[in-house]
């Protein structure tokens, strides 16, 4: 009877045992950057050293699509259950720091001496006077090429809009309807429109903005760029009614010859088929102004409790140190924005690197940002404004310099509320 | 009270009630509450909600700036219009399909599979097939056509605003269709075979059998499956969304897109509170119609 009763006690310690040994905190770390072949090798090596490092401490990586991660987000922050460790896109975030959801991290910086000095996009993190946020990403767009069909259509990489709606008529042209010179996202997804079309007002001198945050959107040059949007469309340069991803897979397919993108499309290539990966190239865009901006943040919910709050700051002090932002340079194989990130050693291994540090630092050098200064909280709204009056201007073959003035009106309407 | 007295004549009531007790509590919860919820916001200028949170001040804003707004009344319309194409096409292509399987025929147990069959495909999945099969460039849909020389060009289906209401229409009755076909089947088969045999005897040919004998008995059931399309037609969200987005230029907004957008992209939650419960209004309004007609009969 005492031997059973021993080994009643042993189970039980054993049990007990497990329990506490199981009873781990559990940091929840949603993001759609998860799976990619980029930023995900990256957090992925940057959770692993965190967990390492506080033992009894893991980071729940969850993945969430881009498409829903907004609406995910915002129904969390609602019931009260948002991520422990908050990754927000740039143009999302200002929403959610507008209705306070946000810790300010203003003291956190302070009291550990985190330098933001130089730290690329983190202007946008100031909302109020509070910084709710940490820059993660700032970039500058770049030209994905095919070079191969560059060369049948018989003509050179452009370095202007010239050269560049040469190339693009000459390859559509050699197409004969199934290749394409250009590849532009013309369809529903009012962010992603908003940002393609950017691209070319920019070059075209225009921004939505001005400093003060009011819109400059009648101006000759964004009436000039909204004519240039309309040409690439009428004239069917472009695959039409395409989301961004779907362009994404035809260029590495061979049937679109430029792309115009973020860094994060460089990963993608690793997917084309053997034959095909060596005619594509990266160049600096063809446009006088690169788009650039900052492309997704992290920060923590206000709500947290202490303890967690201190173990979140922990691992946002970590993956903005020195050593893991070179290390994101060399793992995602995109620039980091801590100063300094980018090594001698990253450069001679990926020296493609040194066309993503010059597309930054003119889009940087010039203020340039995909979010325009004034409609941080309604930038979802502005965007449909301006996607819709745009793709009406395509359909309707209408006047551009109309279509500037109605897209002005209504953006000085949402401005007003 | 034990056991035998529950099940005395007297105690039934009460048992019926305890045995209800919990499902009616959980369906309470699960509807009642975002119900009550959902019009409590309605009354408030909120932009995002959160459990707990302050009450901000009653308001009817929302709903005066929803019903003098153009792209409510846009959505409305559209809206409007998808229910009456696809609640006729699901009952022309449905009501056909299940006269033609109610034959008797070699294979008619596959031919009964196969007209169902794209009520089993889940709406997302189906939409972005649609979506692909209509793309502009590189979709069969437009192969096909200017293989057989029907068109010259290529049509760009989804970038266009009737094209595009025109894809989200075919892709709403190919997935409705079934649903009305299974009730008419069902509906066919519990018609009396002596009632034609009576139209026969009168003289009555195919098309009178079919006028005088099986429209009137399907009523009944065409009533009921034609509140469930129009129910569905209105909620439809998955579909239209995946095609279009509810564009372009807003041609395929309908309200479900449309309260989406408002809550989930421009974070209006009250104003979206607003639009759902004024389409709920409108679902409740056309169901009792439909309803208190089929008993008056």
């Amino acid at each position: 009877m005492r031997m059973l009763h021993r080994l009643f006690a042993a189970a039980f310690m054993l049990a007990l045992f497990s329990v506490t040994a199981s009873a781990q905190t559990k940091l929840r770390f949603y993001s759609w950057q998860t799976d990619d072949q980029s930023n995900s090798i990256w957090w992925r090596a940057a959770n692993k050293a965190f967990e390492d490092a506080n033992p009894g401490v893991s980071i729940d990586f969850v993945k969430v699509p881009r498409d829903s991660f907004a609406d995910t987000m915002m129904v969390m922050f609602s019931g009260n259950t948002a991520p422990d460790i908050v990754h927000l896109a740039s143009f999302e975030f200002p929403a959610f720091a507008q209705e306070d959801f946000l810790e300010d991290l203003t003291p956190y910086i302070q009291r550990d001496g985190l330098d933001l000095k130089g730290w690329a996009g983190q202007e946008k993190c100031s909302v109020h006077g509070k910084i709710v946020c940490i820059n993660m990403n700032y970039f500058g767009y770049l030209m994905f090429y095919n070079a191969a069909l560059l060369k049948q259509a018989g003509v050179a990489v452009p370095h202007d809009w010239a050269g560049y709606l040469d190339a693009v008529r000459k390859v559509t042209a050699a197409g004969g309807g199934q290749v394409f010179g250009a590849g532009l996202h013309t369809t529903a997804g009012a962010g992603q429109y908003l940002t393609e079309l950017l691209a070319v007002v920019l070059d075209a001198g225009g921004r939505w903005s001005n400093a003060a945050g009011k819109p400059t959107i009648d101006s000759p040059e964004v009436i000039e760029g909204l004519r240039r949007w309309k040409l690439l469309q009428t004239e069917k340069l472009t695959p039409m009614g395409l989301k961004a991803e779907d362009i994404r897979q035809l260029f590495i397919e061979g049937r679109v010859a430029i792309r115009l993108d973020g860094p994060w499309m460089w990963g993608l290539l690793a997917k084309a088929k053997p034959e095909l990966r060596p005619s594509l190239m990266v160049a600096e865009t063809p446009t006088a102004t690169p788009l650039g901006g900052t492309s997704n943040v992290i920060g923590m919910p206000a709500s947290l409790p202490a303890e967690r709050k201190k173990l979140v700051w922990d691992y946002i002090k970590l993956v903005t140190s020195q050593h893991w932002q070179e290390q994101y340079v060399a793992l995602s194989g995109q620039l980091a924005p801590r100063p300094h990130s980018l090594t001698a050693e990253a450069l001679a291994a990926k020296p493609f690197l040194s066309v993503f540090q010059a597309a930054q630092d003119k889009a940087a050098a010039q203020g340039i940002d995909r979010l325009p200064t004034g409609f941080e909280t309604s930038y979802n709204e502005f965007a449909k404004i301006v996607t819709e009056e745009a793709q009406r201007m395509v359909i309707d073959n209408a006047d551009p310099a109309a279509v500037a003035k109605r897209i002005q009106a209504r953006a000085v309407a949402l401005q007003k509320g | 009270m034990t056991a035998a007295r529950l099940w005395r004549p007297g105690a039934r009531g009460w048992l019926g009630i305890l045995l209800m007790g919990p499902s009616a509590i959980t369906v309470a919860f699960l509807i009642v509450f975002p119900l009550a919820r959902a019009l409590d916001l309605s009354f408030q200028k909120i932009r995002i909600s959160r459990v707990g949170g302050a009450r901000l001040p009653f308001t009817l804003d929302n709903y005066t700036r929803a019903l003098g707004n153009d792209e409510f009344w846009n959505a409305a319309e559209i809206s409007l219009a998808f229910v009456l194409l696809v609640t006729i096409g699901c009952f022309l292509i449905g009501i056909a399909a299940a006269l033609m399987v109610n034959q008797r025929f070699p294979g008619r147990r596959i031919a009964r599979l196969l007209v169902a069959l794209p009520w089993a495909v889940p709406e997302v999945v189906a939409a972005t097939i649609w979506a692909w099969m209509f793309d502009g460039s590189f979709g069969v849909i437009n192969w096909l056509l200017l293989k057989l020389d029907l068109i010259s060009g290529p049509i760009a289906w989804l970038s266009q605003p009737h094209e595009a209401f025109a894809v989200c229409t075919v892709a709403l009755i190919w997935s409705g269709y079934p649903f009305v076909a299974v009730m008419v089947l069902a509906g066919l088969q519990a018609i009396p075979e002596e009632l034609y045999e009576a139209a026969r005897m009168d003289g009555a040919h195919a098309w009178q059998r079919f006028r005088d004998v099986t429209l009137p008995a399907l009523r009944p059931v065409c009533a009921i499956a034609m509140v469930l399309v129009v129910l569905r037609v209105i909620r439809d969200f998955a579909t239209v969304y995946v095609i279009t987005g509810g564009g372009p230029v807003g041609a395929t907004r309908s309200l479900a897109v449309y309260t989406y957008e408002q809550a989930f992209s421009f974070y209006n939650i009250g104003y979206a509170a607003a639009v759902g419960l004024i389409t709920l209004l409108l679902c409740a309004a056309f169901s009792t119609m439909v309803v208190r007609r089929q008993v008056a009969r």
